[in-house]
Formats: structure tokens, C-alpha cells, sequence
């Protein structure tokens, strides 16, 4: 039996291989379809893989091809690490004090090079990124700069010598290749100016390249170039920071001798984190290794995977849908030849056979050329990152990825073709063989099954969209999706029966679809699917932005402009709030400019946190009942045990919620925010009072009640105290600000100095985008400040609903158009008795057109459909999670009508007037076989 | 060309060769319970034995074809029987009626006959492989089926590269290859030339006289004339039986 299968298969395989080679038109469309997605999908893994590092990629590029190990501090306490060094924590919990390890590089440096081996011996090397101490000419240079003797013995190929030579001295460094491609050439002086120390000139004597450099700008030199021997030998061991700039410091062994596993335990006790070639290369048995990265890896929920599987089906279904058009006509040309297999004694299985293979051929030679053609687009790509500063170590090509895609390919085709095997196996052999066409009325068992699998989902999804089981929600929706795709050649037969009432084209291609169900019941399903996911998407991202525009506060009125210190401040300038208001006042229409003042402590060492206290016998409102009969009620532990908490769902009644800090202010700065729409509470801060939009923190006594705690440094002089001050409420109405807001002259009293930390300027005319581009790219560079305009709400998701608008349509013509192209070519029959009865030449292509409207127009208007279903059931996914903070609104369906009327009804007419416009109108006479 | 005449007296001595295929008061309507029924075939009964060439002649629409194609099983009566190598197919499935054409039954088709994605040795394999038979082993029994019409230098050709003569020979290879005894022509003759068309009678006949039997549909005298027996339909029903008339 298995040996007669075999034959047979081979029989249908050698058909098949010879049948796809002579149809190379049609076998091309089915190719393309299947294919694409895998030549994305390898390379995604091949850019995947290659971004992933393993520890062998670790020591290539940490430690080059000699060098044993690298050393790095990480606490001052003993540790314990993974064998790759990747992970580490502290080996006693709660850990010891960590003031008792190494306070400088040097001490550390002292601690642990007795514990390696008595061969080897350690290269220090430290880097620090400078981006505002390092120039070019009169030009600042951000690179990272590294002291590392790198011509020690034992480090080899860490850093290779591309050109000139290693630096020598003090005062020479070599650059990487990077930055030597950015211009920077050999002989070439720079000057580093670290604070505090002096000025340094550096000539580039060389350039070099390794994987260590991670594709980065850096200049290279001996320990000494960039830092003083006294300021390196203070410096703190571990990462840290030097100068505004991030440092690191490593310790290389270098020498003949491996460092063990024993090695490295012992190293970790003195708080040093190792990576060793050897304990890489030979990792030590599991039992003596005490801390293991696996035993903290979550394991993904089988919820996501769940719904992760679900939507891969879905897109696989798709793909199967915009394939089954091409294998359905190439099924029915082959008839027959599958008339003639029948006749010589091949039964309907053999049949079966023979179409899958067909297809299943196409899939293999499709999805393994298009993986070996993604492998290649991954490796070009990669190239193409790799020369814009990304640094990738290799190029990973993992086959059994490549083997999974080809796999999952194949199946999508075979899937694909289940459906036209099925029929083809069906075939009326007589008919077949005498070539007349013949007419099966639609089989109720598929669409009545469908219809139940769109009525099951859809029910599981509406009664668990609010049951926070979103694997079963989205089962649901995959299942009515199956669904309607099953029952769309029934509803393509029960739309032709509207035929009778139309004219002559519309009538001809709702009749031809529904007699051709096998080609246009994919195309419309494929339509349908895609209108509905992108309708679904295109519903719930317009619930998001609805839920966005709602939810959104401005900081200030609109086209105030803020600009501030302390926020938007950067590393490679001063900042200088005089230098910013001048550049403001010459660029824009400035009008009012308000500084404003935001508070520090006034003694040194001490933090000072204000908390307004809840009023003795404030009681927390209960929680809103949410929608859907779920409510959470308020459990006695749920409420704060003291009063200085929020109510639960409610926000912080802290200090006003403005981005620059703490708000103090004599009500100059409030006008400018408001743009002058609260002058009482104006009026309120320059009497000296508090003023809150949250009037619950008003005490009886009519003021606020502030806890003032004093933090110390030290510890020493904690403290805290409550200061009441006068207070009025203020509704800020759609405004940001929700809070206090406390008066200039009550600082003092809070023990508090006020700086002024930026300013707020409202304009005489709007401020456009390019403008405040323009304008920022001047403050950064001139005054080391950047500034912000209030603009209102606007819509993030604009570009996000075109770009659903613009797939949904894409993924709609191909489908519309394989089944058009394909019914054009097998109407050439009809069309030619058409022109034998005196058809004018605009009959073929309004026949395409109508044949096009039929097919994207059904897919359309039921997509738009179940994608509104469908989009509402995810809104509703979301309420639960928004009604757990009573004060944020809840979702809403919200029906983007213009762009749901593109997808139902502008894609449908574009298709059509496409077809229209590209279908030749020469009708010419063809042979009718059999008739 | 000479024409031999046959007599259209029966045999004075029974025939006792085997049976091959038999029709017993076999019938076909088509819409069978519909407003309309059309009787394609109605109560025919015939018998083809070992080594009998028996030509069927009628106008269009007489059911020529239809009897050819219950002969072979692609189609079943609605009533009467046809049993095919001692078979009778009324009751046997669809699974069973394509086992019988891969062993017992080959047709021979006017034109397309052959699977032109396969070459002529691929095309006279199909039916032994679809059956089961080794790839090496059906090999080298269309080779012998090739060899026996005539074209075995046609082994690897496909069908494009050959003539409607060349194709039809071929086909008639598949349809006596291995076991297979009985075959069925649809007017195997219709597209090709006269001379062709003669040839291949004369295969055909060659064929059935060495040990193999056929049902011939033809519109054509001259050819009918190579069959022992000519049967005329008329309106679904057998209306005469006449010797056949062979060119020698």
C-alpha cells in the first residue's frame, strides 16, 4: 500500500514538476504569492540572528583572539555570575555593605590581580564618551575616548593597525576606522579639554579596526592621553561618569595561563564580574555554577502564544486566500489532462494528488529560492547598517529557521489548494473530456458550516472581550473570519441572483462569478479578509485616538512656549537662559516672556519633598462601577494607611503637575500658561496663597496642610514638619495642570530657594513646525536649551490610518486583480461570442470592470462589515483596563467613516476603474471546444 | 487495397472466445426524475469478445458515446448492466471503476489524447503506476506496448514533438498496456488524415487480432469497414447489426 502510494506520488510529482514549468505564467502567481512573505521572513531571521550575540561573539569582540579574560567591577560586595558573565547579583541577600569594597579603579585593580593566574598579568583600559570637551579645528567631535596600550603582548586582535602606527606618547592616539571614514586623517591634531584639567593636543597617528570598537567613532590612546595619572588613579572602579561623559574600565588578562571557573569564583568575591575565554569555550557542569540566567527567564504566557498563533494562522490563511484564485484556474485548465488521468484509470485521490503536488512543487522551488533570496536581502541589508554606525558582529544564518519557513510555505500552498484538489477530484470526467463547461449549484453543507463558525466566534469574541481572556477573543474573531471565508461562494451565488435586475456587464460578471465560484470565491474571501483586518485596525486605532484626544491636557495655553534648563539641557553646551530668550526674541513673534522659578533646597545635602495631608476624616469615594457588571470595591488595606496617599483610581493631589518641577510663582508665570484665563487664581498666588485644582486638599481652616520632610545626605538631619498656608481652589478646566500651584513668597517659609530654571513665552503669531525645528537646532547649539510649544492635541495615528488604508487597498487589488487577469483569460470564449454577435470593443473592458466591482466590491462592503465587528470587540477588550483609574474615560466605539468608506467603497471603485483602464478592448474569436 | 467482405449471417458454430465486454439491455437517461429527461442510451445490449473489433456508426446525438463511456465506467446505466471482463460495473464504486480502467479498459480519444506535460513512455507508464506497478517495471512494459504500435523510437518524445499519427499510436500503446485487454476509441481517427487515419485502423486491428478487443464509435465507413461488426444507434437504441468489411 505505502510502496503504491509512492509510485503514485511519484507519478503526480514528475506531472507536476513538467506541468509547472510549462504554465510558468500561472505557476509565477502562485509562487509570488507564497513566496514573498518567506523572503521577508528570512531575512528578518538572518537580521534577528545576526543582532543576536552569544558568548562566543562576547569573547570575539571583548577580549579579541588572545587575551584570557576581561575583569570588570560590578559591586564592592562578593558576587555571584553566570559562566558567560552575562548575568550576576550579589551573592549574599540582603548584600553586605557595599562602602567596604575598592573605592577606586586602582584599589580594585590591587584586590583582584593576585587572584589570577601567576603567569598572567592585567592591561588596564578605560573609555569615556565626550561630546562636549573634544574638538575638531573649531568644531566639536563626539567620539569615545580610550586609553589602552593596545600593542601589550596578548592582545591580539582586539585592535588591528589599519594605517599609520600605534600611538607612542602622550599626545598621539589613532582613530577607528569609522571615524577616520568620517574624515578624520592620519597627521590630523585635535584638542581635548576635559573641566578641570588642562588643555590636551592629540595627533592622530593611525587608524585601527576590531570588533571591539562596535563600529564606533573612537580615538585610542596610551593610559595618561586623555586623563591625568592622579585623576585616573581617583577615579571610581565600574562604570560611571567623568566630565558629563559615561565612562567604563575593564581589566584584560593577558598571558599564557586560562583563567578556570576557580578563577573566576574567586574573583567574584571580591565583587569582579569575569569574562573567561576558557570557561566560555568549556563551561564548568551545572552543579557548580550557583547562579543561572534560565532560573530568571519568564516564561512567555501561553495566552500571547495562544493569540500569537491565532494571527499567524490568520496571515497564513491570507496568503492561501490570494493564492487560491491562480490554483483554482490552474486546476480547472488542467482539466483535461485530469479528465484524461481519470479515463486511464486514475481515481479521485490520484486527482487530489496530482493538484497538490502541482501546488506543493510551486511551493518548494518558491519558498526555497525566496529563502535563499532573503538570506541574501538580510546580508545586504546587514551591509547597508553596518555602514551607518550599527555594529553587527556576524552574519548568523540559522537553517533551520530557513527549513521552517520552506516548510510553513509548502503547507500554505498545499492548504491553498485543498480546496480546487477537492473539486478537481470531483470533476465530471465526460464533460471534462469533451470540453463543455458544466454548472454545480452551490453545495449548502460549506456555507451552513460557515455561517456557524461566523456565528460561534463571533459570539465567543463579544462574550470574552470583556472576560480578559484574549486568546479566546481573538479564536473567536479567527473564527468567523474562517467562516465568512467559507460561506463567500454562497454569498457570491446569492449576489448573483440580483443579476436579473442589472445591466448586460454587471449582470454577465455577477453570473460568471458565481458559475466560477472556485476562482472568485478565494479572490472575494482574500478581499474580505483584508478589508476587515485593515477595517478593524483602522476602527480601533480611531477608539485609540478618540481615547488619546479626549485624555490629553496641555501643559499650557496653546502656542505658549517653554523653555527650560533643567529638562532640555545637554551635555556638549552651557546652557544659558539669557542667551536662549535673546535667540527667542530674534527668531519668533515673542509677546509676553515670563520667567519662571522653581524650587531647591536652601541648605546643601538636604532634599526637600512637599506633601499636602488629606483633611482629618476625608473619606476616599468609592470606586465607579465598571461597565459590563464588573465593579472592584475598595478593601480596607486598599486604602492608604496614612494620609499623605491618593485615593485609589484617583490622581496624586501632590504638587501641580507641571513638566519644568514645583511651580512657585507670584501669578505672572500662571497668566502667561493660561494665556490670562485665570486671573483670580493670578490674583490668589500674588496675595500669597496656595492655589490647587484639587479643592478636597483644602482643610476646613481653608489652607493646605503640607508635610515637609527634609531628607539629608547623610542621614543625619531627617526631619519632618507640616506648614499650613492659605489656600483657594482652582479649576484649571482642560489644562495639564492638576495640582498646586504655591506662592513665590512662601519658599521661605518651606525652607526653600527658588532658581529660575526657564521661561514661558506666548506669541503674536502660531509658531509652524519647521520653525520650531529651525529654532531648536539654534538654542542647542548657541545656548544648550531646547524649547517646547504647546500645539493642542495633535493626532498621532494619521500617517498609521493612511498606511491601513493604503495595505488594506494593496492587498485588495492583488486579490481583486488575480481573479480579474484570470477570468479575462478564461472568458475569452464568451467574449468571443459576444463579438460575434456584434459586441462593441467597450464591452470587454466593462466587463472587467464589473467583474473587478464584483469581486472587491463584495469583499469590501461584507469586510467593512465584520472589521466594525470585529474592531468593536477589541475596543471593548480595552475597557477594563482604563476603568481601573476612574478619572481616565473609558473607550468608545468610534467609526472612522471616511476612511471605512475608502476601504468599502473607494478601494472597490478603484479596482474597477483600473481595470477599466487597463483592459484592452479588442474582442477577438477564439475556439469554443466542445460546444 | 482490396475490401474483404464479411458475411452478415451469424456464425453457424458458437463463438467461444471469452467476453470480453457486455451490455445487457443497458440504458442511460440523463435528469433522470427532471421535467425533461433525455435518454442517451435506451436498452442496448452487445457483446465483445477476445480478438473482435466491433464498430459503432450512428448520427449525432444517437448515444455513441455515451455507450463508450459505460463501457469504460466512466459513466454508470440507470438501468440494465455492463459487465466489463466479467465485472459487472453497476455496482461497483467510483474507487473500483477507475481500478478496472487502470487493468482492463484503455480509451483512445480524437484528439488530446495524451498528457502533454509527460513524455510517450510517461503516458503509456500512467495507468501501471497509478496501479502500483514499479516505476522500472511499467518502464519496460510501455516500451513493449510501444514497441508493439510501432514507436518505440518515440520512447522520450513529448507529445508536441509528435504528429497526430505518432500521438494516437501512442495512445493506443496506453490503452492495451500490461494487462489491459479491451480498448475503447472514440473517433481516433476524426483528426487526422485519411491516410493517417487508415494506418492507425490498421494498428488498431493488429492489436485486437492479437488477443485484445475493441468498441470503435466512427462516423467514418471506410474505417468501419476494419471491424468485425458494425452496430448502428439511432435515438439511444441499437437499430441494426451488420458484418464489418476488412481492408487487406
Amino acid at each position: 500500500m505505502i510502496f503504491e502510494r509512492i509510485v503514485v506520488w511519484r507519478a503526480a510529482l514528475r506531472l507536476a514538476r513538467r506541468d509547472v514549468w510549462r504554465n510558468k505564467g500561472r505557476s509565477a502567481l502562485v509562487a509570488l504569492m507564497v513566496a514573498l512573505p518567506v523572503l521577508a521572513l528570512a531575512a528578518v531571521s538572518v537580521l534577528w540572528h545576526s543582532d543576536e550575540r552569544d558568548p562566543q561573539d562576547d569573547v570575539r569582540v571583548r577580549l579579541g583572539v588572545q587575551a584570557q579574560a576581561e575583569i570588570t567591577y560590578a559591586y564592592g560586595v562578593a558576587l555571584v555570575q553566570t559562566t558567560d558573565g552575562r548575568g550576576y547579583t550579589t551573592r549574599d541577600d540582603p548584600p553586605v555593605d557595599e562602602e567596604s569594597g575598592p573605592a577606586t579603579m586602582a584599589q580594585f585593580e590591587e584586590a583582584v590581580t593576585p587572584l589570577i593566574p601567576a603567569r598572567d598579568q592585567v592591561v588596564s583600559e578605560w573609555s569615556v564618551d565626550s561630546n562636549r570637551n573634544l574638538r575638531r579645528g573649531d568644531r566639536l567631535l563626539g567620539a569615545t575616548l580610550r586609553e589602552i596600550d593596545y600593542t601589550a603582548g596578548g592582545l591580539g586582535g582586539l585592535l588591528e593597525q589599519v594605517a599609520g602606527r600605534a600611538p607612542e606618547q602622550a599626545g598621539e592616539v589613532v582613530v577607528s576606522r569609522r571615524l577616520a571614514d568620517a574624515g578624520v586623517k592620519v597627521g590630523e591634531r585635535l584638542t581635548y579639554r576635559p573641566t578641570g584639567d588642562p588643555e590636551r593636543s592629540l595627533t592622530v597617528v593611525g587608524v585601527v579596526d576590531g570588533l571591539t570598537l562596535e563600529n564606533g567613532k573612537e580615538i585610542i590612546g596610551r593610559p595618561g592621553t586623555f586623563v591625568s595619572a592622579a585623576v585616573r588613579e581617583a577615579l571610581r572602579p565600574g562604570d560611571g561618569t567623568y566630565d558629563g561623559g559615561y565612562t567604563r574600565s575593564r581589566l584584560i588578562v593577558v598571558g599564557p595561563d586560562p583563567v578556570t571557573w576557580s578563577d573566576v569564583l574567586d574573583l567574584n568575591e571580591r565583587g569582579a564580574v569575569v569574562l573567561s575565554r576558557q570557561v566560555v569555550a568549556d563551561p564548568p557542569p551545572a552543579s557548580q555554577v550557583s547562579y543561572n540566567n534560565d532560573r530568571y527567564l519568564v516564561d512567555t504566557p501561553s495566552e500571547v502564544v495562544g493569540v500569537m498563533v491565532v494571527v499567524i494562522g490568520m496571515v497564513l490563511l491570507q496568503i492561501a486566500l490570494l493564492a487560491g484564485p491562480a490554483i483554482a484556474v490552474g486546476a480547472r485548465r488542467n482539466q483535461h489532462t485530469l479528465a484524461l488521468l481519470a479515463a486511464t484509470g486514475a481515481h479521485r485521490r490520484h486527482l487530489r494528488t496530482v493538484v497538490l503536488a502541482t501546488n506543493g512543487v510551486i511551493g518548494l522551488v518558491s519558498c526555497t529560492v525566496a529563502a535563499g533570496l532573503g538570506t541574501l536581502l538580510g546580508m545586504v541589508i546587514i551591509a547597508v547598517l553596518r555602514a551607518h554606525d550599527v555594529s553587527i558582529v556576524r552574519i548568523d544564518v540559522h537553517s533551520v529557521d530557513l527549513l521552517v519557513l520552506v516548510g510553513v510555505g509548502v503547507l500554505t500552498s498545499l492548504g491553498a489548494s485543498l480546496i480546487p484538489a477537492r473539486q478537481a477530484a470531483k470533476l465530471d470526467v465526460v464533460a471534462a473530456l469533451t470540453g463543455r463547461r458544466g454548472y454545480s449549484p452551490p453545495a449548502l453543507r460549506v456555507p451552513v458550516l460557515g455561517l456557524v463558525l461566523v456565528a460561534v466566534g463571533t459570539g465567543l469574541a463579544v462574550f470574552t472581550s470583556k472576560a480578559d481572556l484574549p486568546f479566546v477573543t481573538v479564536l473567536g474573531l479567527g473564527l468567523a473570519e474562517v467562516g465568512l471565508v467559507a460561506a463567500s461562494g454562497a454569498i457570491v451565488a446569492l449576489a448573483a441572483r440580483l443579476a436579473v435586475h442589472l445591466p448586460f456587464s454587471a449582470r454577465f460578471a455577477l453570473r460568471d462569478a458565481a458559475r466560477q465560484r472556485s476562482r472568485t470565491a478565494p479572490a472575494v474571501a482574500a478581499v474580505l479578509a483584508a478589508i476587515a483586518g485593515g477595517s478593524a485596525a483602522l476602527v480601533f486605532m480611531a477608539a485609540q485616538e478618540d481615547y488619546d484626544h479626549r485624555n490629553y491636557r496641555p501643559a499650557a495655553a496653546s502656542g505658549v512656549i517653554a523653555v527650560d534648563a533643567i529638562t532640555y539641557s545637554f551635555d556638549d553646551a552651557e546652557p544659558s537662559l539669557p542667551r536662549a530668550e535673546a535667540l527667542l526674541r530674534k527668531e519668533l513673534p515673542i509677546g509676553t516672556l515670563q520667567p519662571f522659578r522653581t524650587p531647591k533646597s536652601a541648605d546643601d545635602g538636604v532634599d526637600v519633598v512637599l506633601n499636602p495631608l488629606l483633611p482629618p476624616g476625608f473619606e476616599c469615594p468609592p470606586l465607579a462601577t465598571l461597565q459590563g457588571g464588573v465593579s472592584i470595591s475598595v478593601s480596607p488595606s486598599s486604602v492608604p494607611d496614612d494620609d499623605l496617599g491618593p485615593c485609589p483610581g484617583r490622581s496624586e493631589p501632590g504638587t501641580i503637575d507641571f513638566e519644568h518641577g514645583n511651580l512657585f510663582d507670584d501669578g505672572t508665570a500662571l497668566q502667561v500658561l493660561t494665556d490670562g484665563a485665570a486671573p483670580a487664581a493670578a490674583a490668589a498666588l500674588k496675595a500669597g496663597r496656595v492655589v490647587t485644582t484639587d479643592p478636597e486638599v483644602i482643610w476646613p481652616d481653608g489652607k493646605v496642610h503640607l508635610s515637609v520632610e527634609r531628607w539629608s545626605d547623610d542621614g543625619q538631619d531627617d526631619t519632618r514638619t507640616t506648614v499650613a498656608l492659605d489656600a483657594v481652589p482652582w479649576p484649571s478646566g482642560d489644562q495639564k495642570l492638576t495640582g498646586l500651584v504655591y506662592p513665590s513668597v512662601a519658599a521661605g517659609k518651606l525652607g526653600l530657594e527658588l532658581e529660575t530654571s526657564g521661561f514661558l513665552a506666548d506669541t503674536t503669531r502660531s509658531v509652524s513646525k519647521g520653525q520650531e525645528e529651525r529654532v531648536n537646532d539654534l538654542l542647542h547649539t548657541e545656548a544648550g536649551v531646547q524649547m517646547e510649544v504647546e500645539r493642542g492635541y495633535v493626532s498621532s495615528y494619521t500617517l498609521g490610518l493612511l498606511a491601513l488604508l493604503v495595505a488594506a487597498a494593496v492587498v485588495s487589488l492583488v486579490g481583486t486583480f488575480t481573479a480579474v487577469g484570470l477570468a479575462a483569460a478564461e472568458s475569452r470564449a464568451d467574449l468571443s461570442t459576444l463579438a460575434a454577435v456584434g459586441a462593441g470593443p467597450g464591452v470587454r473592458r466593462r466587463l472587467a470592470a464589473a467583474q473587478a466591482g464584483v469581486i472587491s466590491g463584495l469583499g469590501g462592503v461584507l469586510g467593512v462589515v465584520s472589521g466594525i465587528l470585529a474592531g468593536w470587540v477589541l475596543i471593548r477588550m480595552q475597557h477594563d483596563w482604563s476603568s481601573l483609574a476612574s478619572d481616565e474615560e473609558l473607550w468608545r466605539l468610534v467609526l472612522p467613516w471616511r476612511y471605512l468608506l475608502g476601504v468599502g467603497l473607494g478601494i472597490p471603485l478603484l479596482a474597477m476603474l483600473i481595470a477599466f483602464a487597463t483592459t484592452r478592448s479588442r474582442l477577438t474569436v477564439v475556439r469554443r471546444p466542445g460546444q | 487495397m482490396s475490401v474483404e467482405a464479411r458475411s452478415t449471417e451469424p456464425a453457424a458454430l458458437p463463438d467461444r472466445r471469452p467476453v470480453l465486454l457486455s451490455l445487457n439491455d443497458a440504458a442511460r437517461v440523463h435528469g433522470e426524475g427532471t421535467a425533461v429527461p433525455v435518454r442517451a442510451l435506451n436498452g442496448v445490449s452487445l457483446e465483445v469478445r477476445v480478438g473482435e473489433l466491433v464498430a459503432v456508426m450512428g448520427p449525432s446525438g444517437s448515444g455513441k458515446s455515451t455507450l463508450l463511456h459505460l463501457a469504460g465506467g466512466l459513466d454508470t446505466p440507470t438501468s440494465g448492466d455492463v459487465v466489463v471482463d466479467g465485472v459487472s460495473i453497476a455496482g461497483l464504486s467510483v474507487k473500483a471503476r477507475a481500478a478496472l480502467r487502470r487493468r482492463s479498459v484503455g480509451y483512445v480519444f480524437q484528439d488530446l489524447n495524451l498528457v502533454p506535460a509527460l513524455t510517450a513512455a510517461e503516458n503509456v507508464m500512467l495507468p501501471r503506476e497509478l496501479d502500483g506497478v514499479g516505476t522500472r517495471q511499467a518502464r519496460l512494459e510501455a516500451r513493449e506496448a510501444l514497441r508493439e504500435v510501432g514507436v518505440e523510437d518515440l520512447f522520450d518524445r513529448f507529445p508536441e514533438e509528435m504528429s497526430g499519427g505518432q500521438q494516437q499510436r501512442v495512445a493506443i500503446a496506453r490503452a492495451l498496456v500490461g494487462p489491459r485487454r479491451l480498448v475503447l476509441a472514440d473517433e481516433p481517427t476524426g483528426a487526422l488524415d485519411s491516410l493517417t487515419g487508415e494506418a492507425i485502423m490498421k494498428v488498431l486491428r493488429a492489436r485486437v487480432d492479437e488477443g485484445a478487443a475493441g468498441l470503435l464509435v466512427t462516423h467514418d465507413a471506410q474505417h468501419a469497414a476494419w471491424a468485425d461488426r458494425v452496430v448502428f444507434l439511432r435515438d439511444g437504441k441499437m437499430v441494426e447489426s451488420a458484418a464489418g468489411s476488412r481492408i487487406s
